[in-house]
């Protein structure tokens, strides 16, 4: 895709060109077809995860036709990016004033939206797991979790991030 | 909304940042099949771009995906169809060598920034074609004279039996080898691997190579984890008097986490599988776990862990059968795409362990041989006195192909008779090689019975339709 003057426009045509073809395929709309859909955009896009809800809106819009598979669509890929991009904050380390506000600012400033928050203090020590959506977040991945751990080093505490999906892999059966 | 019990959170996270869980290795399968050419120089500049092309973005997807997921990927690989059948046709038009397809291996590998590619290979178990005799003689100066291709040799079968004259003609090459990596101890021998029963979708250098029956790209996948089960069967250990602990719980606590390495292991293979796009498809995981010389990341602490006062002792072989069988149900019930080699490693230079047990006496050769039958491999990485003729090398591939062949199972020797060695001393390789100390081998001759070649046939088991 990189090397396409309009990346965008690629990719509306290739969303197009794939919906038209499952719908023809399988003959009806619904939402396993649009689950279809977005596996096959997923994959022709190579995409990690599914685009961010400005640029899903926009390929709506130019997308055209029915509008209960629009509606669909958009669940569907809502409830992908809720799925895929949520992250899992631990931090440790001596109690002292601060520490959750100092953290969950940083969370604020870069769009993140806490979905589960728990902290505990065992003599003295401080143990606090958050789980963000880091979905609509205005920074990247890689940028987020700079920022959190500058801000858990200036707390005096230590702070491991990881995604969601590798405890969905690892802690479920 | 407590979407994730505390302990489970904290439990994956001490995994990765206290146990050295890490995904061994993503290795790239590339069929070569499409390169052959009449002529060696076109099929070498086919090779070279063929694997410049299907791998450029491997590294850079890997620590991509690394990055984001945050379980770190040690090597990035590639396994390239066994390539006395890529320069087959070259070799019969012009008599070409096939050491030249063996650089041109190692010049892509440094272009896609790969510290190993594996497949300077043949499979020879029932016999050799001329391409594959060229091959295999080219062993010396081809492994010798490059830095990053591995090279393997499968002579034998549980079909087909043990091809001896491949035995023979391989003991020779391992001692050519070694002497003509003099300089370094021998290191050429750590690039070869003498297999019985190899497989097709290996993820795991310096065996690697790309089968006849994988698609023309595919992403295989190595998980590690020792440090992590070594840490569960010391946590059960050490609560074994407030809890009714056994030989059963010990399995059960290593079934658990070796799921749990698994499952993280296919969650990367797909991710770099499916960013790596086009043709590549995910293969495999396997479940092999593989030390490496750090601290802590050891398969021989595992047994020990178990109540062993060192590796080697009476007790190992039944330890590291129940170490083998417990890794690979739990990695069966987190995958359906379990491949390779799958059990667990025992290469002496690379584990610390090992090693210690060597120098404290606790671990011979002979022991090591009769560990190979219940484990994922064979003798590996295992430093012998640099006199050892090539008819005892040759036995002792014949050896472990014989456990191999009998028991339905892989095996392989990597062998090094470090040049100017004796027993006792030691040898350093560096890096993820490790160091070995040179162990002793019988001295008794078996000149004879290695003179005599031909096939030793295939098992009663083999007759199986």
């Amino acid at each position: 895709m990189s090397d396409s003057p309009d990346p965008s426009a690629e990719v509306r045509t290739l969303v197009r060109e794939i919906t038209q073809n499952v719908a023809r395929r399988t003959g009806r709309v619904g939402p396993e077809v649009v689950r279809a859909i977005t596996e096959e955009v997923l994959a022709a896009l190579d995409l990690a995860r599914p685009p961010a809800p400005a640029a899903a809106a926009a390929a709506r819009a130019r997308l055209g036709g029915d509008p209960q598979l629009l509606a669909c669509l958009g669940c569907e890929a809502d409830h992908q990016a809720a799925r895929q991009d949520r992250v899992i904050i631990t931090s440790t380390g001596h109690n002292k004033k601060g520490i959750v506000a100092k953290l969950t600012a940083v969370i604020d400033e870069c769009g993140g939206d806490i979905l589960d928050i728990s902290q505990t203090i065992v003599n003295g020590y401080f143990t606090m797991i958050l789980v963000v959506d880091v979905g609509s977040a205005s920074c990247g991945f890689g940028a987020f979790r700079e920022r959190i751990t500058e801000a858990a080093h200036s707390s005096g505490v230590e702070v491991m991030m990881m995604r969601d999906k590798v405890l969905d892999a690892m802690q479920r059966v | 909304m407590a979407i994730w019990q505390h302990h489970e959170v904290l439990e994956t996270l001490r995994m990765i940042e206290g146990e050295h869980l890490d995904i061994r290795t993503v290795t790239l399968g590339i069929s070569l099949r499409d390169c052959a050419g009449p002529s060696m120089r076109e099929t070498c500049a086919r090779v070279g771009e063929k694997i410049r092309r299907a791998a450029a973005r491997l590294v850079d997807v890997a620590r991509s995906v690394q990055d984001d997921i945050g379980i770190p990927i040690t090597n990035k690989r590639v396994a390239v169809t066994p390539i006395a059948g890529v320069a087959e046709p070259s070799i019969a038009a012009e008599g070409a060598d096939p050491a030249e397809l063996c650089h041109t291996l190692d010049e892509a590998a440094a272009d896609v920034g790969i510290d190993y590619i594996a497949g300077y290979s043949a499979l020879v178990h029932k016999g050799a074609t001329p391409g594959e005799l060229a091959l295999m003689e080219s062993i010396p100066e081809a492994i010798g004279t490059t830095k990053r291709v591995c090279s393997s040799i499968n002579i034998a079968t549980t079909r087909a039996g043990i091809n001896m004259n491949a035995a023979r003609r391989m003991g020779e090459v391992i001692v050519r080898l070694a002497q003509r990596t003099a300089a370094e101890g021998g290191i050429g021998c750590a690039k070869l691997v003498v297999f019985a029963n190899a497989v097709e979708d290996n993820p795991f250098v310096a065996g690697a190579f790309h089968g006849a029956g994988e698609p023309d790209l595919s992403l295989n996948v190595g998980v590690s984890g020792p440090g992590v089960v070594c840490s569960a069967v010391r946590r059960l250990m050490a609560e074994r008097d407030r809890r009714d602990t056994d030989l059963g719980a010990v399995a059960e606590v290593i079934k658990k986490m070796a799921y749990k390495v698994t499952r993280a292991g296919e969650l990367i293979g797909r991710e770099v599988a499916a960013r790596l796009g086009g043709a590549v498809r995910f293969g495999i995981v396997d479940l092999s776990l593989a030390p490496t010389p750090a601290i802590g990341d050891s398969v021989a602490e595992i047994l020990e862990a178990m109540g062993l006062e060192r590796v080697g002792a009476p007790g190992t072989t039944a330890a590291l059968a129940l170490l083998t069988d417990a890794v690979k149900k739990g990695g069966v019930m987190a995958s359906s795409s379990v491949g390779g080699l799958s059990g667990a490693f025992i290469p002496v230079s690379e584990d610390a362990g090992m090693v210690a047990a060597v120098e404290e006496g606790a671990l011979t050769l002979e022991k090591l041989e009769a560990m190979t039958a219940v484990c994922s491999v064979g003798l590996d990485m295992v430093a012998v006195p640099g006199d050892t003729s090539p008819a005892t090398i040759a036995a002792i591939l014949a050896d472990e192909a014989a456990i191999g062949v009998m028991n339905n199972k892989t095996t392989a020797v990597r062998i090094i008779p470090v040049p100017g060695k004796v027993a006792g001393e030691k040898v350093v390789f560096g890096g993820l090689l490790g160091e070995a100390p040179v162990m002793p081998v019988s001295r008794f001759r078996c000149d004879e019975f290695i003179g005599l070649g031909g096939r030793i046939p295939a098992p009663i088991t083999s007759v199986r339709n």
